[in-house]
Protein backbone atom coordinates (compact mmCIF):
# COMPACT_ATOMS: atom_id res chain seq x y z
CA UNK A 1 0.00 0.00 0.00
CA UNK A 2 2.89 2.36 0.81
CA UNK A 3 4.47 1.55 -2.50
CA UNK A 4 1.32 2.71 -4.35
CA UNK A 5 0.78 5.88 -2.36
CA UNK A 6 3.95 7.72 -3.42
CA UNK A 7 3.50 7.52 -7.20
CA UNK A 8 -0.10 8.51 -6.78
CA UNK A 9 0.89 11.68 -4.96
CA UNK A 10 3.50 12.49 -7.58
CA UNK A 11 1.10 11.96 -10.45
CA UNK A 12 -1.56 13.99 -8.71
CA UNK A 13 0.94 16.83 -8.05
CA UNK A 14 2.08 16.78 -11.66
CA UNK A 15 -1.53 16.85 -12.81
CA UNK A 16 -2.29 19.85 -10.61
CA UNK A 17 0.90 21.54 -11.76
CA UNK A 18 -0.05 20.91 -15.39
CA UNK A 19 -3.58 22.18 -14.80
CA UNK A 20 -2.31 25.35 -13.24
CA UNK A 21 0.22 25.87 -16.05
CA UNK A 22 -2.50 25.23 -18.62
CA UNK A 23 -4.82 27.72 -16.90
CA UNK A 24 -2.10 30.34 -16.75
CA UNK A 25 -1.24 29.78 -20.37
CA UNK A 26 -4.89 30.10 -21.32
CA UNK A 27 -5.26 33.34 -19.49
CA UNK A 28 -2.09 34.64 -21.06
CA UNK A 29 -3.29 33.64 -24.52
CA UNK A 30 -6.68 35.31 -24.05
CA UNK A 31 -5.02 38.50 -22.86
CA UNK A 32 -2.68 38.45 -25.83
CA UNK A 33 -5.53 38.07 -28.33
CA UNK A 34 -7.46 40.79 -26.68
CA UNK A 35 -4.41 42.99 -26.77
CA UNK A 36 -3.85 42.21 -30.52
CA UNK A 37 -7.39 43.25 -31.22
CA UNK A 38 -6.88 46.47 -29.39
CA UNK A 39 -3.36 47.35 -30.61
CA UNK A 40 -4.71 49.51 -33.27
CA UNK A 41 -4.84 52.21 -30.82
CA UNK A 42 -2.04 53.39 -28.59
CA UNK A 43 -4.19 54.10 -25.58
CA UNK A 44 -4.74 50.42 -25.19
CA UNK A 45 -1.01 49.70 -25.40
CA UNK A 46 -0.49 50.32 -21.83
CA UNK A 47 -3.43 48.25 -20.80
CA UNK A 48 -2.09 45.43 -22.87
CA UNK A 49 1.20 45.67 -21.18
CA UNK A 50 -0.45 45.72 -17.86
CA UNK A 51 -2.46 42.78 -18.71
CA UNK A 52 0.59 41.00 -19.94
CA UNK A 53 2.38 41.75 -16.77
CA UNK A 54 -0.59 40.59 -14.81
CA UNK A 55 -0.70 37.53 -16.81
CA UNK A 56 2.94 36.97 -16.21
CA UNK A 57 2.33 37.55 -12.62
CA UNK A 58 -0.60 35.22 -12.54
CA UNK A 59 1.44 32.58 -14.27
CA UNK A 60 4.22 33.15 -11.90
CA UNK A 61 1.91 32.91 -8.99
CA UNK A 62 0.35 29.91 -10.44
CA UNK A 63 3.70 28.35 -10.89
CA UNK A 64 4.65 29.24 -7.39
CA UNK A 65 1.42 27.83 -6.14
CA UNK A 66 1.97 24.77 -8.21
CA UNK A 67 5.48 24.36 -6.87
CA UNK A 68 4.20 24.83 -3.36
CA UNK A 69 1.46 22.34 -3.86
CA UNK A 70 3.92 20.03 -5.45
CA UNK A 71 6.36 20.49 -2.62
CA UNK A 72 3.63 19.89 -0.11
CA UNK A 73 2.48 16.97 -2.03
CA UNK A 74 5.97 15.59 -2.11
CA UNK A 75 6.33 16.25 1.55
CA UNK A 76 3.01 14.65 2.23
CA UNK A 77 4.09 11.79 0.07
CA UNK A 78 7.38 11.51 1.81
CA UNK A 79 5.66 11.63 5.16
CA UNK A 80 3.17 9.14 4.04
CA UNK A 81 5.89 6.92 2.67
CA UNK A 82 7.85 7.31 5.86
CA UNK A 83 4.79 6.58 7.86
CA UNK A 84 3.95 3.63 5.71
CA UNK A 85 7.55 2.49 5.93
CA UNK A 86 7.32 2.61 9.66
CA UNK A 87 4.04 0.72 9.53
CA UNK A 88 5.59 -1.80 7.17
CA UNK A 89 8.48 -2.37 9.52
CA UNK A 90 6.04 -2.75 12.36
CA UNK A 91 4.00 -5.07 10.26
CA UNK A 92 7.05 -7.10 9.32
CA UNK A 93 8.14 -7.19 12.90
CA UNK A 94 4.66 -8.17 14.02
CA UNK A 95 4.44 -10.64 11.23
CA UNK A 96 7.81 -12.05 12.15
CA UNK A 97 6.79 -12.25 15.75
CA UNK A 98 3.47 -13.76 14.88
CA UNK A 99 5.14 -16.14 12.47
CA UNK A 100 7.69 -17.12 15.12
CA UNK A 101 4.94 -17.54 17.64
CA UNK A 102 2.84 -19.43 15.12
CA UNK A 103 5.82 -21.55 14.12
CA UNK A 104 6.61 -22.23 17.75
CA UNK A 105 2.94 -23.06 18.32
CA UNK A 106 2.91 -25.26 15.23
CA UNK A 107 6.10 -26.99 16.34
CA UNK A 108 4.58 -27.40 19.75
CA UNK A 109 1.35 -28.73 18.26
CA UNK A 110 3.26 -30.96 15.89
CA UNK A 111 5.41 -32.21 18.74
CA UNK A 112 2.32 -32.88 20.78
CA UNK A 113 0.61 -34.53 17.83
CA UNK A 114 3.69 -36.57 17.10
CA UNK A 115 3.99 -37.58 20.71
CA UNK A 116 0.29 -38.40 20.81
CA UNK A 117 0.58 -40.33 17.61
CA UNK A 118 3.63 -42.14 18.88
CA UNK A 119 1.87 -42.95 22.13
CA UNK A 120 -1.25 -44.09 20.32
CA UNK A 121 0.82 -46.14 17.89
CA UNK A 122 2.75 -47.74 20.73
CA UNK A 123 -0.54 -48.42 22.47
CA UNK A 124 -1.99 -49.84 19.27
CA UNK A 125 1.08 -51.99 18.77
CA UNK A 126 0.93 -53.12 22.35
CA UNK A 127 -2.78 -53.88 22.13
CA UNK A 128 -2.27 -55.61 18.80
CA UNK A 129 0.52 -57.67 20.30
CA UNK A 130 -1.74 -58.59 23.16
CA UNK A 131 -4.63 -59.47 20.85
CA UNK A 132 -2.40 -61.44 18.49
CA UNK A 133 -0.72 -63.16 21.39
CA UNK A 134 -4.14 -63.97 22.84
CA UNK A 135 -5.38 -65.35 19.53
CA UNK A 136 -2.16 -67.27 18.98
CA UNK A 137 -2.45 -68.82 22.41
CA UNK A 138 -6.15 -69.59 21.80
CA UNK A 139 -5.41 -71.11 18.41
CA UNK A 140 -2.47 -73.01 19.83
CA UNK A 141 -4.67 -74.38 22.58
CA UNK A 142 -7.41 -75.22 20.07
CA UNK A 143 -4.87 -76.83 17.74
CA UNK A 144 -3.34 -78.79 20.60
CA UNK A 145 -6.78 -79.93 21.64
CA UNK A 146 -7.68 -80.88 18.08
CA UNK A 147 -4.39 -82.73 17.58
CA UNK A 148 -4.88 -84.54 20.86
CA UNK A 149 -8.41 -85.56 19.89
CA UNK A 150 -7.21 -86.63 16.44
CA UNK A 151 -4.40 -88.69 17.90
CA UNK A 152 -6.76 -90.31 20.37
CA UNK A 153 -9.27 -91.06 17.60
CA UNK A 154 -6.50 -92.46 15.41
CA UNK A 155 -5.19 -94.58 18.24
CA UNK A 156 -8.68 -95.88 18.90
CA UNK A 157 -9.27 -96.58 15.21
CA UNK A 158 -5.87 -98.23 14.94
CA UNK A 159 -6.60 -100.40 17.98
CA UNK A 160 -9.93 -101.38 16.45
CA UNK A 161 -8.23 -102.07 13.11
CA UNK A 162 -5.59 -104.16 14.85
CA UNK A 163 -8.24 -106.11 16.71
CA UNK A 164 -10.18 -106.76 13.50
CA UNK A 165 -7.05 -107.71 11.62
CA UNK A 166 -5.96 -109.96 14.47
CA UNK A 167 -9.36 -111.63 14.43
CA UNK A 168 -9.24 -112.02 10.64
CA UNK A 169 -5.69 -113.31 10.87
CA UNK A 170 -6.69 -115.82 13.53
CA UNK A 171 -9.64 -116.94 11.46
CA UNK A 172 -7.58 -117.14 8.28
CA UNK A 173 -4.83 -118.96 10.14
CA UNK A 174 -7.31 -121.42 11.64
CA UNK A 175 -8.93 -121.87 8.24
CA UNK A 176 -5.55 -122.36 6.62
CA UNK A 177 -4.54 -124.83 9.31
CA UNK A 178 -7.80 -126.68 8.80
CA UNK A 179 -7.28 -126.60 5.05
CA UNK A 180 -3.72 -127.84 5.41
CA UNK A 181 -4.87 -130.56 7.76
CA UNK A 182 -7.54 -131.53 5.24
CA UNK A 183 -4.94 -131.47 2.47
CA UNK A 184 -2.55 -133.55 4.52
CA UNK A 185 -5.35 -135.95 5.40
CA UNK A 186 -6.42 -136.11 1.77
CA UNK A 187 -2.84 -136.57 0.66
CA UNK A 188 -2.33 -139.26 3.28
CA UNK A 189 -5.51 -141.01 2.18
CA UNK A 190 -4.52 -140.71 -1.47
CA UNK A 191 -1.11 -142.13 -0.73
CA UNK A 192 -2.64 -144.94 1.25
CA UNK A 193 -5.15 -145.56 -1.52
CA UNK A 194 -2.31 -145.47 -4.02
CA UNK A 195 -0.38 -147.98 -1.95
CA UNK A 196 -3.52 -150.09 -1.70
CA UNK A 197 -4.05 -149.80 -5.44
CA UNK A 198 -0.48 -150.74 -6.06
CA UNK A 199 -0.86 -153.72 -3.76
CA UNK A 200 -4.06 -154.68 -5.53
CA UNK A 201 -2.33 -154.24 -8.87
CA UNK A 202 0.53 -156.33 -7.61
CA UNK A 203 -1.84 -159.05 -6.53
CA UNK A 204 -3.81 -158.70 -9.76
CA UNK A 205 -0.73 -158.90 -11.91
CA UNK A 206 0.52 -161.83 -9.91
CA UNK A 207 -2.86 -163.52 -10.24
CA UNK A 208 -3.02 -162.67 -13.92
CA UNK A 209 0.42 -164.09 -14.57
CA UNK A 210 -0.42 -167.15 -12.54
CA UNK A 211 -3.87 -167.66 -14.06
CA UNK A 212 -2.70 -166.82 -17.57
CA UNK A 213 -0.17 -169.57 -17.33
CA UNK A 214 -2.46 -172.05 -15.69
CA UNK A 215 -6.00 -171.57 -17.11
CA UNK A 216 -6.98 -172.97 -20.50
CA UNK A 217 -9.96 -172.07 -22.67
CA UNK A 218 -12.18 -174.58 -20.95
CA UNK A 219 -11.36 -173.31 -17.48
CA UNK A 220 -11.84 -169.68 -18.59
CA UNK A 221 -15.18 -170.68 -20.09
CA UNK A 222 -16.15 -172.44 -16.87
CA UNK A 223 -15.40 -169.28 -14.90
CA UNK A 224 -17.37 -167.17 -17.43
CA UNK A 225 -20.32 -169.50 -17.17
CA UNK A 226 -20.08 -169.32 -13.37
CA UNK A 227 -20.16 -165.54 -13.68
CA UNK A 228 -23.23 -165.75 -15.91
CA UNK A 229 -24.91 -168.05 -13.40
CA UNK A 230 -24.05 -165.59 -10.62
CA UNK A 231 -25.51 -162.74 -12.65
CA UNK A 232 -28.63 -164.74 -13.29
CA UNK A 233 -28.94 -165.52 -9.59
CA UNK A 234 -28.87 -161.82 -8.78
CA UNK A 235 -31.76 -161.24 -11.19
CA UNK A 236 -29.59 -159.26 -13.60
CA UNK A 237 -31.22 -160.85 -16.65
CA UNK A 238 -34.75 -160.15 -15.44
CA UNK A 239 -34.43 -156.85 -17.23
CA UNK A 240 -35.30 -158.43 -20.51
CA UNK A 241 -37.04 -155.49 -22.14
CA UNK A 242 -35.09 -155.84 -25.35
CA UNK A 243 -35.34 -159.62 -25.48
CA UNK A 244 -37.85 -161.01 -27.91
CA UNK B 1 -41.18 -157.99 -60.39
CA UNK B 2 -38.93 -159.19 -57.54
CA UNK B 3 -40.24 -161.62 -54.96
CA UNK B 4 -38.95 -160.40 -51.53
CA UNK B 5 -38.48 -162.82 -48.68
CA UNK B 6 -41.47 -162.74 -46.31
CA UNK B 7 -41.41 -162.40 -42.51
CA UNK B 8 -42.24 -166.01 -41.88
CA UNK B 9 -39.36 -167.21 -44.01
CA UNK B 10 -37.06 -164.72 -42.25
CA UNK B 11 -38.07 -166.03 -38.81
CA UNK B 12 -37.47 -169.59 -39.95
CA UNK B 13 -34.06 -168.84 -41.41
CA UNK B 14 -33.10 -166.70 -38.36
CA UNK B 15 -33.91 -169.61 -36.09
CA UNK B 16 -31.77 -171.87 -38.24
CA UNK B 17 -28.89 -169.39 -38.25
CA UNK B 18 -29.09 -168.94 -34.45
CA UNK B 19 -28.58 -172.69 -34.08
CA UNK B 20 -25.40 -172.40 -36.09
CA UNK B 21 -24.27 -168.92 -35.03
CA UNK B 22 -24.77 -167.71 -31.46
CA UNK B 23 -22.45 -164.71 -31.52
CA UNK B 24 -22.29 -161.59 -33.72
CA UNK B 25 -19.09 -162.81 -35.32
CA UNK B 26 -20.63 -166.19 -36.09
CA UNK B 27 -23.68 -164.52 -37.61
CA UNK B 28 -21.45 -162.57 -39.96
CA UNK B 29 -19.59 -165.73 -40.88
CA UNK B 30 -22.79 -167.63 -41.62
CA UNK B 31 -24.25 -164.80 -43.71
CA UNK B 32 -21.03 -164.78 -45.74
CA UNK B 33 -21.31 -168.57 -46.29
CA UNK B 34 -24.89 -168.16 -47.53
CA UNK B 35 -23.83 -165.36 -49.87
CA UNK B 36 -20.92 -167.39 -51.25
CA UNK B 37 -23.19 -170.38 -51.68
CA UNK B 38 -25.79 -168.46 -53.64
CA UNK B 39 -23.22 -166.60 -55.76
CA UNK B 40 -21.64 -169.95 -56.58
CA UNK B 41 -24.99 -171.27 -57.56
CA UNK B 42 -26.10 -168.33 -59.69
CA UNK B 43 -23.01 -166.64 -61.11
CA UNK B 44 -20.27 -169.25 -61.57
CA UNK B 45 -20.98 -170.97 -64.88
CA UNK B 46 -19.49 -174.38 -64.64
CA UNK B 47 -22.40 -176.30 -66.00
CA UNK B 48 -25.05 -177.91 -63.92
CA UNK B 49 -23.82 -178.08 -60.32
CA UNK B 50 -24.96 -180.22 -57.47
CA UNK B 51 -25.46 -178.99 -53.89
CA UNK B 52 -22.36 -180.76 -52.77
CA UNK B 53 -20.31 -179.19 -55.56
CA UNK B 54 -21.36 -175.70 -54.50
CA UNK B 55 -20.72 -176.44 -50.83
CA UNK B 56 -17.31 -177.76 -51.70
CA UNK B 57 -16.42 -174.45 -53.35
CA UNK B 58 -17.65 -172.54 -50.29
CA UNK B 59 -15.58 -174.73 -48.04
CA UNK B 60 -12.54 -173.56 -49.95
CA UNK B 61 -13.18 -170.06 -48.53
CA UNK B 62 -14.95 -170.58 -45.19
CA UNK B 63 -14.96 -173.20 -42.48
CA UNK B 64 -18.34 -174.92 -42.89
CA UNK B 65 -19.72 -176.99 -40.00
CA UNK B 66 -22.44 -179.61 -40.04
CA UNK B 67 -24.85 -177.08 -38.67
CA UNK B 68 -23.91 -174.79 -41.51
CA UNK B 69 -24.63 -177.56 -43.98
CA UNK B 70 -28.08 -178.03 -42.53
CA UNK B 71 -28.66 -174.32 -42.92
CA UNK B 72 -27.42 -174.34 -46.52
CA UNK B 73 -29.75 -177.21 -47.40
CA UNK B 74 -32.62 -175.12 -46.11
CA UNK B 75 -31.43 -172.15 -48.15
CA UNK B 76 -31.16 -174.46 -51.15
CA UNK B 77 -34.84 -175.26 -50.74
CA UNK B 78 -35.77 -171.61 -50.53
CA UNK B 79 -33.63 -170.54 -53.51
CA UNK B 80 -36.42 -171.11 -55.99
CA UNK B 81 -38.79 -168.85 -54.00
CA UNK B 82 -37.07 -166.34 -51.63
CA UNK B 83 -33.45 -166.46 -52.83
CA UNK B 84 -33.86 -166.10 -56.57
CA UNK B 85 -30.97 -164.87 -58.64
CA UNK B 86 -32.46 -161.42 -59.13
CA UNK B 87 -33.39 -160.88 -55.47
CA UNK B 88 -31.12 -162.83 -53.13
CA UNK B 89 -28.91 -159.86 -52.26
CA UNK B 90 -31.98 -157.98 -51.10
CA UNK B 91 -33.10 -161.09 -49.21
CA UNK B 92 -29.68 -161.33 -47.53
CA UNK B 93 -29.88 -157.68 -46.51
CA UNK B 94 -33.31 -158.23 -44.95
CA UNK B 95 -31.98 -161.28 -43.18
CA UNK B 96 -28.94 -159.39 -41.83
CA UNK B 97 -31.17 -156.57 -40.57
CA UNK B 98 -33.39 -159.05 -38.79
CA UNK B 99 -30.40 -160.78 -37.19
CA UNK B 100 -28.60 -157.64 -36.08
CA UNK B 101 -31.76 -156.19 -34.60
CA UNK B 102 -32.05 -159.09 -32.18
CA UNK B 103 -31.36 -158.37 -28.48
CA UNK B 104 -27.83 -159.13 -27.50
CA UNK B 105 -25.83 -159.67 -24.36
CA UNK B 106 -22.30 -158.28 -24.37
CA UNK B 107 -19.62 -160.30 -22.64
CA UNK B 108 -16.24 -158.75 -21.79
CA UNK B 109 -13.82 -161.64 -21.46
CA UNK B 110 -10.07 -161.71 -20.64
CA UNK B 111 -8.95 -163.87 -23.60
CA UNK B 112 -9.94 -164.57 -27.18
CA UNK B 113 -12.16 -167.63 -26.85
CA UNK B 114 -12.11 -170.58 -29.19
CA UNK B 115 -15.17 -171.90 -31.08
CA UNK B 116 -16.03 -174.49 -28.50
CA UNK B 117 -16.03 -171.94 -25.72
CA UNK B 118 -18.16 -169.54 -27.77
CA UNK B 119 -20.58 -172.36 -28.53
CA UNK B 120 -20.88 -173.26 -24.84
CA UNK B 121 -21.47 -169.69 -23.82
CA UNK B 122 -23.96 -169.07 -26.66
CA UNK B 123 -25.89 -172.18 -25.76
CA UNK B 124 -26.06 -171.07 -22.13
CA UNK B 125 -27.31 -167.64 -23.13
CA UNK B 126 -29.99 -168.95 -25.50
CA UNK B 127 -31.06 -171.50 -22.92
CA UNK B 128 -31.10 -169.28 -19.85
CA UNK B 129 -31.98 -165.86 -21.25
CA UNK B 130 -33.78 -166.22 -24.59
CA UNK B 131 -33.41 -168.38 -27.76
CA UNK B 132 -33.33 -165.23 -29.87
CA UNK B 133 -30.47 -163.47 -28.11
CA UNK B 134 -27.13 -162.86 -29.77
CA UNK B 135 -23.87 -162.79 -27.84
CA UNK B 136 -21.35 -160.02 -28.49
CA UNK B 137 -17.90 -160.87 -27.19
CA UNK B 138 -15.27 -158.20 -26.42
CA UNK B 139 -11.76 -159.02 -25.21
CA UNK B 140 -10.35 -157.11 -22.19
CA UNK B 141 -7.16 -158.67 -20.79
CA UNK B 142 -7.31 -156.51 -17.64
CA UNK B 143 -10.19 -158.61 -16.36
CA UNK B 144 -7.75 -161.51 -15.69
CA UNK B 145 -10.56 -164.05 -15.36
CA UNK B 146 -14.35 -164.17 -15.30
CA UNK B 147 -16.26 -161.62 -17.36
CA UNK B 148 -18.18 -158.35 -17.47
CA UNK B 149 -21.77 -158.54 -18.63
CA UNK B 150 -23.67 -155.83 -20.47
CA UNK B 151 -27.40 -156.34 -20.76
CA UNK B 152 -30.23 -153.98 -21.44
CA UNK B 153 -28.06 -150.86 -20.94
CA UNK B 154 -26.69 -152.17 -17.62
CA UNK B 155 -23.27 -153.55 -16.78
CA UNK B 156 -22.07 -155.95 -14.09
CA UNK B 157 -18.56 -157.23 -13.64
CA UNK B 158 -17.75 -160.66 -12.33
CA UNK B 159 -14.05 -160.55 -13.18
CA UNK B 160 -11.13 -161.61 -11.03
CA UNK B 161 -9.97 -157.99 -11.00
CA UNK B 162 -13.29 -156.88 -9.51
CA UNK B 163 -13.29 -159.73 -7.01
CA UNK B 164 -9.80 -158.77 -5.83
CA UNK B 165 -10.88 -155.15 -5.40
CA UNK B 166 -14.01 -156.18 -3.54
CA UNK B 167 -12.03 -158.41 -1.23
CA UNK B 168 -9.17 -155.98 -0.75
CA UNK B 169 -9.54 -155.77 3.02
CA UNK B 170 -9.51 -159.50 3.34
CA UNK B 171 -6.39 -159.65 1.20
CA UNK B 172 -4.71 -156.96 3.31
CA UNK B 173 -5.52 -158.87 6.46
CA UNK B 174 -3.45 -161.66 5.01
CA UNK B 175 -0.42 -159.45 4.33
CA UNK B 176 1.09 -159.51 7.87
CA UNK B 177 1.00 -163.25 7.71
CA UNK B 178 3.12 -163.26 4.57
Amino acid sequence: MQTLFLPTVIVLSSFIFGLITLTAYSLWHDEKNRHKNTSVTNPDKDNLQDSEEKAQQIIHQAQEEARRILAEAELAGIRSVASKKVNTLDLEKSYSQDLSALTAEAVKELTLASTEMKNRYEQFVSESENIISYHISQNQARLDNHITQTIEANEKAFQTFLAIQQKKLDEAFAKEISHVEALVGSYYKKRIDLVDTQIVDLITQTTKITIGKTLDFSQHTDIILESLEEAKSTGFFKHTDNAK
Amino acid sequence: MQNNINASEIDTIVSLILKSARTEAEVGRVLNIIKLFLEQYYFVETGEKTFEENVKRVKDVENVTETDLTLLRQIHQYKSSSFKQESFYKALDDLAKALYSLPRVTLHVPIRLDGVSRERIGAWVQTNISPTVLVSIRVNPLLVAGCGIGWNSQYMEFSMDEKIKNNKDQLFSLLPKL
